[in-house]
C-alpha cells in the first residue's frame, strides 16, 4: 500500500493523468505489437519444452510389436483382393470388409444413416477377452483419405491388424474399427450415434486412430500426424507423444503441420516458427475446411484422437511399420488404468517432439485482448466528449447493440438455412453477400453516439477475446490480430480527411473479407480447390455437420462489432461538430 | 456289452448310493469358432441337524456341534449359521458374453454372473435392521474367505430385490417370528483372478488334487475368453424330521480359444509372426511367396483335454467314487476319445454321451474333428441384451438398453437395475422405441412395453437406487429404452484412488420369465463406466500457497503502515531533501552552475 501511495503521488506530481490518456492509442498499439512479438518469441531455444511422457502407465515403446514379417504377406494379400473394389460402391466395399472381420471373429454392425448425401458406416468390434467391456479404442479407416485417394492401404492394413490383434489376449480394453466414407460427416455422424442411438456399442471410447494410406504402394517416406480438434480441442499430449516415440522407434519421420522434406529432421528456428503458426491457423481452421484429416470428428466426446496420414510412396519406410505404430499405440493405450489425464490438452506444436504449453502462449492472446480494452477505452476518452455524455448514451448504445447482435444472430441461422436449401454452389456467395450489404440501414447516428458505440464494440471485441482465450486460443488470437485495424478507425474519424483510411481499415477487418483472403490465397496455395468457397461453405455448414462454433463466434462476435463500428463511421455525423480532444479543452 | 452297460449303471447308482453327499461332473461342448465350453458342477451337503436361529446375546456356543458337516466345508458352515444365512448365492465372473455364436448362458444363466462380483443372501431376522446388521458380518466374512473386496458392501450397495431374484420359497426360518429378507449387492470393478480361484477349490473335498477339480489351473482359467464362477448355498428341510442340512452347488464355466490354446503350447505365449511357410492362404486368391490372403479359421482340428487345461483328469474324486463327465458334440464332424492311464481308448458316440472316469489314472481325452464347425448347436438365447451410456458431459449422462427378443412369440421379464447414489436417475425421462422387423426405430408408448413393478430412489450415502421393471417384447421385436440421469459430486475424501478411471455401475439383471411367471432365464448385462466431475487432487496445494502469498503481501504491507510515522506531503519533501543521494545531486548541480558561472 505504501508503494501504491508512492505511485499515486508521483502520477499527480507529473500530471500523468492526461499524457497517458493522450498516448493511448500508442500503448494499445504497444500492446499488440507485443503480442506478435510474444508469438514470435515462443519458438527461441529456451521458450519452448521438449515433449516427455507423463503419464507412467503409458510405457510407450516397452513391447516389441510382432506385427511383422509374414504379417506383410497377409497384408499384401487383402490389399490385392481390396484392389478390386476400387471403383465400387462404399456399401459393396464394406460388405466385403464385413466378411473378412466376422470371418476374423469380429461383431461387425452397421450405422445406418438414411441420409441420401452420406453412405452408411459399418464397424466392428473386438470384445477383448475376460474383459469387462466397459472402454474401448477405435481405429478409423475413411475409404477415401483427406486427399481424395482410394484408402487401399488403410483399410487392408486395417483388417490385417483386427485379425493380429485378435490373436492376443492382452487386451483390457475393446477395439473398433470403423469403415466410413469419408474422415468428416460420416465419420462425425458415427461418433455422435455411437454415444447416442447404435444398438451395439463397446463401452467408452478412450482413444482414437484415423488411418490413411492411400495407394498400393508398400513403401512410404514419413507420415503427416494431424490432431487439431473441433473448436480448439486438442487430444491429449500423451497420447501424441507416445505415437511419436513409437515412430521414434521405428526410424519414422513425423511431419507436424504439412512440414516436408528436409525440413522433417531440421531443428531451426525458422522450421519452428512455420510449424507453430501453421499450428494455430489450422486449429483456427479445423472443422471449416474440407477435406477434413478425421481427427476432430471424435473431439468434443472426451475422446483423444489423431490422424496418420502417410506419404510418400518410395522411402525407406514398410507398410508394417505403420501396423506396428498403430499396434504399440493401442498397446500403450490399454496399459492405461485411468482416463488420459496426465500432460498437457492445451498446447502449441513446434515440431514432433517440441511444444509450448498454455501458460506459455496465453499471454499473447491477453495482450491482443488488452490492446482492445485499452483503444476502447481511449476512444471513450480521446473522442473529446466527456464521461457522462456516455453514460448519458449507454443505455442507447445497449439498445443498438442488442439490435445488431439479434440481427447477426437471425442471419447467422439464416444463412446455413438458406445455404441447405439452395443447391448451386456458386450461387451461395453472391447469395451471401447480397444479404450482408442489404444490413445497412439508414439511420442518422450524431457523432456522441458514433463514438460511444466504437468504444463498446471495440470493448465487446475484447471481452470475446478473453472469454475464448483459454477454450479456443487459436481463433481468439485470429480475431484479434484479424480486427487489429478496427482500433485504428477512432484515431482516424479525428482527422476528418483520412475517410479512405477509415474505409481501408473497415474493409481489411471485415469477416468476409478475411474469408475471401484467407479462402483465397492461403487455402489454394496448400492445393485447395477453390478456396474461398470452401472455406464460406464450411463456414455455412460445420455447425451442422460436426457441431463446429467457429461460424457463430465470427457471427456473433466478431460481426456484429465490425458492423455497428462500421454503421457508426459510414452514417456517423462528424462534420456538424468537430472533435475537439477532451485534453485540449481543459488546457 | 449289454452287461457291461448294465455293470456300470450298477456301479453308477452304487456310487450314488454311497456318497449323498459329493457329487461333481464336468461337461464338455465344443463350440463354432472352435471354442469349447467346459462347465464344472460340483455338489455338497451337510447332515441334516435341527435349524435354530443364532442371537448373539443369548446362546454362545449353539454353533460348538460341528460333526454334520462331512464333505461341507467346516469353513462356511459356521458363518452361515451365525449369520443366520439360509440362502447364500456368489458369482465371480469375467468377460462378455457372446450370446450371437454362444447361445444361451449354461444352465440358462442361473449360474453366471455378470462382470465382478455379486453376492445375494437370505437372510432370518426379525427386522430389516437385524438383517443388514447380518449381511455386513456375511459380507466382511467372505471377503476375506474369498480375497475379494466384499467388505465394501455397506448399505450404500444393498438392495432388497422384490422380484428380480425369484428367491426359493421353500426357504425356511427357524423361529416363525422371524421373517427371510433377501439382501443383494455387487462390485463390478472386481477383477477376479486365481486368488478368488484357489479358496473356491479348497471348498471342495478334493482339493483340486483328484476328480475334475484337477484340471483348474488358475493360467488356464483365467486364460479364457469368458470365465464366472458360483457358489449357491440352499437350506434343505425335511417338513416331518425338522431336520435341515445345506446343499451347496459350486460351479464354474469358461470358454476357451482352443486355436490360442494350441498356438501358446506350439509357439509359447508371444503372438510371433508365423513362418512363411507355414502360412495357411487362399491359393486362388493371389499366392506368391509375398502375399498371402489367409484362409478363414481351420475346421480340421486335433486336440486333447490337456492341450486346453495343461494337465489330464486325476482319475475319480475318490477312489471308490467316479464322475461323469459329458462331452456334448455332433457325430458327423467330430470324434471325442477316453484315454486313461492304461491306453485304454473309449470313443464316445452322440447318443451315448457320457462317460464315468473310475480310479485314479489320469485321464485325458482327444477331440478329432474332421470338421469343427458342425457342433451342437446351443439354444438360441430367449433374448439378447445390452445396455450402453449416452451423452458426454460430465454433469449429466443416459443409459440406453436395448432388448432384442429373438423368438417367435413374445417374452417378458424382470429388469432389475441398482444405481449407486450419485447417479441420480429420472424416471420422468424414459423414452422407449421399437423396431419391428422394417429395421428402423419407431418412438412407442412405454407404458406398453413396461410396468414399473418397483423403484426405490436412492438416498445420498444411505442407499442406491433401485428400478423393478416388469417389460415385454413382442415377438422378434427390438426395444430400446433410454433414460437419463444426473451425476452428482462427491466429498473430497469419497473419491477413490483412481477416480480417473471413472466409476463402475453395476450390470443389470434381466430374469426371463414364463407364462407362470416361474424364471427360465437369466442375463445380465456388461457393467458401465461412469465418468464423474473429479476435482484436480492438487488443487488444495495450490490455493494453500496462493493464500499464503496473499496473506504475506498484505502483512507485509499492514506492518509497513504501521510502524511507519504519518506524515504531510510537505514535510515529506523537506525529509527527502535531506536524503544523501538529493545531498548529492544538489552537490552536482551546484557544482555545475559552478561551472557554467566560470
Amino acid at each position: 500500500m505504501a508503494l501504491a501511495e508512492t505511485i499515486l503521488r508521483a502520477v499527480h506530481k507529473h500530471d500523468l493523468v492526461p499524457k497517458l490518456t493522450r498516448a493511448l492509442p500508442w500503448i494499445s498499439l504497444l500492446f499488440s505489437f507485443a503480442s506478435v512479438i510474444w508469438l514470435l518469441m515462443l519458438p527461441i531455444d529456451g521458450n519452448y519444452r521438449k515433449s516427455y511422457i507423463s503419464e507412467n502407465a503409458l510405457m510407450p515403446g516397452q513391447v516389441t510389436s510382432y506385427f511383422r514379417e509374414s504379417e506383410w504377406n497377409i497384408v499384401r494379400g487383402y490389399r490385392n483382393e481390396l484392389k478390386i473394389f476400387e471403383g465400387a460402391a462404399i456399401d459393396e466395399r464394406n460388405a466385403v470388409v464385413e466378411g473378412w472381420l466376422k470371418d476374423i471373429g469380429l461383431k461387425t454392425a452397421y450405422h445406418r444413416l438414411h441420409d441420401p448425401s452420406v453412405q452408411d458406416n459399418m464397424y466392428a468390434i473386438l470384445h477383448a477377452a475376460r474383459g469387462d467391456d466397459t472402454e474401448a479404442m477405435v481405429l478409423s479407416v475413411p475409404w477415401t483419405t483427406s486427399d481424395g485417394e482410394y484408402n487401399l492401404g488403410g483399410a487392408s492394413l486395417a483388417v490385417a491388424l483386427a485379425r493380429y490383434f485378435n490373436r492376443m489376449s492382452i487386451w483390457s480394453k475393446n477395439i473398433i474399427i470403423v469403415f466410413s466414407e469419408d474422415g468428416h460427416k460420416s465419420l462425425r455422424s458415427w461418433v455422435e450415434a455411437y454415444h447416442t442411438s447404435l444398438d451395439t456399442t463397446a463401452g467408452s471410447i478412450e482413444a482414437a486412430i484415423v488411418l490413411e494410406y492411400g495407394g498400393d504402394s508398400d513403401y512410404f517416406e514419413y507420415y503427416e500426424m494431424h490432431y487439431e480438434g473441433l473448436n480448439g480441442q486438442l487430444p491429449n499430449l500423451d497420447l501424441l507423444n507416445t505415437a511419436n516415440l513409437v515412430s521414434y522407434h521405428e526410424n519414422i519421420h513425423i511431419s507436424i503441420q504439412q512440414t516436408e522434406g528436409e525440413k522433417l529432421t531440421r531443428n531451426d528456428y525458422l522450421t519452428r516458427l512455420k510449424t507453430f503458426l501453421k499450428g494455430i491457423v489450422s486449429l483456427t481452421l479445423a472443422g471449416i475446411v474440407t477435406p477434413s484429416n478425421g481427427c476432430e470428428s471424435f473431439s468434443g466426446w472426451q475422446i483423444q484422437a489423431f490422424t496418420i496420414k502417410v506419404k510418400g510412396t518410395s522411402g525407406g519406410n514398410d507398410i508394417t511399420q505403420i501396423g506396428r505404430v498403430v499396434d504399440e499405440t493401442f498397446r500403450s493405450v490399454n496399459n492405461l488404468l485411468e482416463k488420459f489425464h496426465q500432460s498437457f490438452f492445451f498446447y502449441l506444436m513446434l515440431g514432433p517432439r517440441y511444444f509450448v504449453s498454455i501458460g506459455t502462449y496465453l499471454p499473447s492472446a491477453a495482450l491482443i485482448a488488452a490492446s482492445f480494452a485499452l483503444s476502447s477505452l481511449s476512444c471513450m476518452l480521446n473522442s473529446g466528449f466527456t464521461i457522462p455524455h456516455f453514460l448519458l448514451n449507454i443505455s442507447s448504445v445497449l439498445k443498438f447493440f442488442v439490435m445488431i447482435e439479434l440481427s447477426s444472430f437471425l442471419l447467422s441461422t439464416f444463412l446455413p438455412y438458406l445455404v441447405k436449401q439452395t443447391t448451386d454452389e456458386s450461387d451461395k456467395i453472391s447469395l451471401v453477400n447480397l444479404i450482408l450489404l442489404s444490413m445497412t440501414s439508414l439511420v442518422n447516428i450524431n457523432s456522441k453516439f458514433a463514438f460511444s458505440m466504437i468504444s463498446f464494440s471495440l470493448f465487446f471485441i475484447a471481452m470475446v477475446i478473453v472469454a475464448l482465450l483459454i477454450l479456443n486460443f487459436s481463433l481468439a488470437l485470429c480475431i484479434g490480430l484479424l480486427a487489429m485495424p478496427l482500433q485504428f478507425v477512432q484515431q482516424l474519424l479525428n482527422s476528418i480527411e483520412a475517410k479512405i483510411k477509415v474505409f481501408l481499415c473497415l474493409f481489411v477487418s471485415n469477416p468476409f473479407f478475411v474469408v475471401y483472403i484467407t479462402g483465397g490465397l492461403y487455402l489454394e496455395a496448400f492445393g485447395y480447390q477453390n478456396g474461398t468457397l470452401n472455406l464460406m461453405t464450411g463456414l455455412l455448414t460445420s455447425w451442422d455437420d460436426v457441431q463446429c462454433w467457429t461460424w457463430f463466434i465470427v457471427m456473433l462476435g466478431w460481426f456484429p462489432a465490425w458492423l455497428s463500428i462500421a454503421i457508426s463511421c459510414g452514417l456517423g455525423d462528424f462534420k456538424n461538430q468537430a472533435p475537439v480532444s477532451y485534453i485540449k479543452k481543459n488546457q | 456289452m449289454i452287461h457291461q452297460v448294465i455293470a456300470l449303471i450298477a456301479l453308477i447308482c452304487g456310487i450314488h448310493a454311497n456318497n449323498n453327499f459329493y457329487n461333481e461332473s464336468l461337461s464338455l461342448t465344443p463350440l463354432a469358432r472352435n471354442n469349447l465350453l467346459a462347465n464344472f458342477n460340483f455338489e455338497i451337503k451337510s447332515l441334516p441337524k435341527h435349524l435354530s436361529y443364532y442371537n448373539e446375546s443369548n446362546d454362545k456356543d449353539s454353533i460348538a456341534d460341528a460333526s454334520h458337516y462331512t464333505y461341507f466345508p467346516r469353513s462356511i458352515g459356521p458363518l452361515l449359521e451365525k449369520t443366520n444365512t439360509r440362502e447364500l448365492h456368489l458369482r465371480f465372473a469375467q468377460g462378455w458374453w457372446d450370446s450371437e455364436s454362444w447361445g444361451s448362458l449354461p444352465v440358462n444363466g442361473s449360474k453366471s454372473g455378470g462382470t465382478g462380483v455379486e453376492v445375494w443372501a437370505v437372510i432370518e431376522a426379525p427386522t430389516s435392521k437385524e438383517a443388514l446388521k447380518s449381511w455386513s458380518k456375511l459380507a466382511v466374512s467372505l471377503s476375506a474367505f474369498f480375497c475379494a473386496s466384499l467388505n465394501f458392501i455397506d448399505e450404500s450397495i444393498t438392495t432388497f430385490p422384490i422380484n428380480a431374484f425369484n428367491p426359493d420359497t421353500s426357504s425356511f426360518s427357524a423361529d416363525p417370528a422371524n421373517k427371510l429378507f433377501l439382501l443383494r449387492a455387487a462390485m463390478p470393478s472386481e477383477p477376479i483372478c486365481t486368488e478368488n480361484l484357489t479358496p473356491f477349490i479348497k471348498l471342495l473335498p478334493t482339493r483340486g488334487k483328484a476328480g475334475i477339480s484337477s484340471l483348474l489351473d488358475g493360467h488356464r482359467v483365467f486364460d479364457s475368453l469368458w470365465n464366472s464362477m458360483s457358489i449357491d448355498i440352499q437350506t434343505e428341510c425335511d417338513d416331518e424330521s425338522e431336520a435341515c442340512n445345506f446343499k451347496m452347488d459350486q460351479s464354474i464355466s469358461v470358454i476357451v480359444d482352443v486355436m490360442r490354446s494350441l498356438r501358446k503350447k506350439e509357439n509359447g505365449p508371444i503372438p510371433k509372426p508365423v513362418e512363411g511357410d507355414k502360412l495357411q492362404c487362399d491359393k486362388s486368391r493371389g499366392y506368391s511367396v509375398w502375399q498371402c490372403f489367409p484362409l478363414g479359421l481351420p475346421t480340421e482340428i486335433t486336440y486333447s483335454l490337456r492341450d486346453v487345461f495343461g494337465r489330464p483328469i486325476n482319475g475319480g474324486p475318490f477312489s471308490s467314487q467316479g464322475v461323469p463327465v459329458t462331452v456334448n458334440f455332433k457325430a458327423e464332424g467330430w470324434d471325442i476319445s477316453f484315454k486313461d492311464g492304461m491306453n485304454k481308448v473309449v470313443s464316445l458316440s452322440e447318443n451315448d454321451s457320457t462317460y464315468t472316469i473310475l480310479g485314479d489314472d489320469e485321464v485325458n481325452i482327444d477331440f478329432k474333428a474332421s470338421d469343427s464347425s458342425k457342433t451342437v448347436g446351443l439354444q438360441t438365447a430367449p433374448l439378447h441384451a445390452s445396455r450402453s451410456l449416452t451423452g458426454y458431459s460430465q454433469d449429466k449422462g443416459g443409459f440406453r438398453v436395448v432388448f432384442e427378443n429373438p423368438g417367435d412369440s413374445a417374452i417378458s421379464f424382470v429388469y432389475f437395475e441398482s444405481l449407486p447414489w450419485f447417479i441420480r436417475l429420472y424416471l420422468s425421462t424414459m423414452k422407449a422405441t421399437s423396431k419391428g422387423q422394417t429395421g428402423t426405430y419407431q418412438e412407442v408408448d412405454s407404458s406398453e412395453y413396461v410396468t414399473l413393478s418397483h423403484y426405490q430412489p436412492a438416498i445420498d450415502r444411505k442407499r442406491p437406487s433401485h428400478m423393478e421393471l416388469l417389460v415385454t417384447v413382442p415377438a422378434k421385436e427390438t426395444l430400446t429404452l433410454h433414460y437419463e440421469f444426473d451425476k452428482s459430486l462427491l466429498l473430497y475424501a469419497e473419491y477413490p484412488p483412481d477416480a480417473n478411471h471413472g466409476f463402475s455401475v453395476e450390470p443389470a439383471v434381466i430374469t426371463v420369465l414364463d407364462t407362470n411367471q416361474k424364471k427360465v432365464y437369466e442375463l445380465r448385462t456388461t457393467s458401465s463406466l461412469v465418468v464423474l466431475p473429479t476435482p484436480d487432487f492438487s488443487m488444495p496445494y495450490n490455493v494453500i500457497i496462493l493464500t499464503g502469498t496473499v496473506i504475506s503481501l498484505a502483512f507485509g504491507s499492514l506492518y509497513n503502515l504501521l510502524i511507519k510515522d504519518v506524515i504531510t506531503e510537505e514535510e515529506f519533501e523537506k525529509f527527502a531533501a535531506q536524503s544523501k543521494l538529493r545531498k548529492l545531486r544538489a552537490k552536482i548541480k551546484s557544482l555545475k552552475s559552478f561551472l557554467k558561472s566560470k
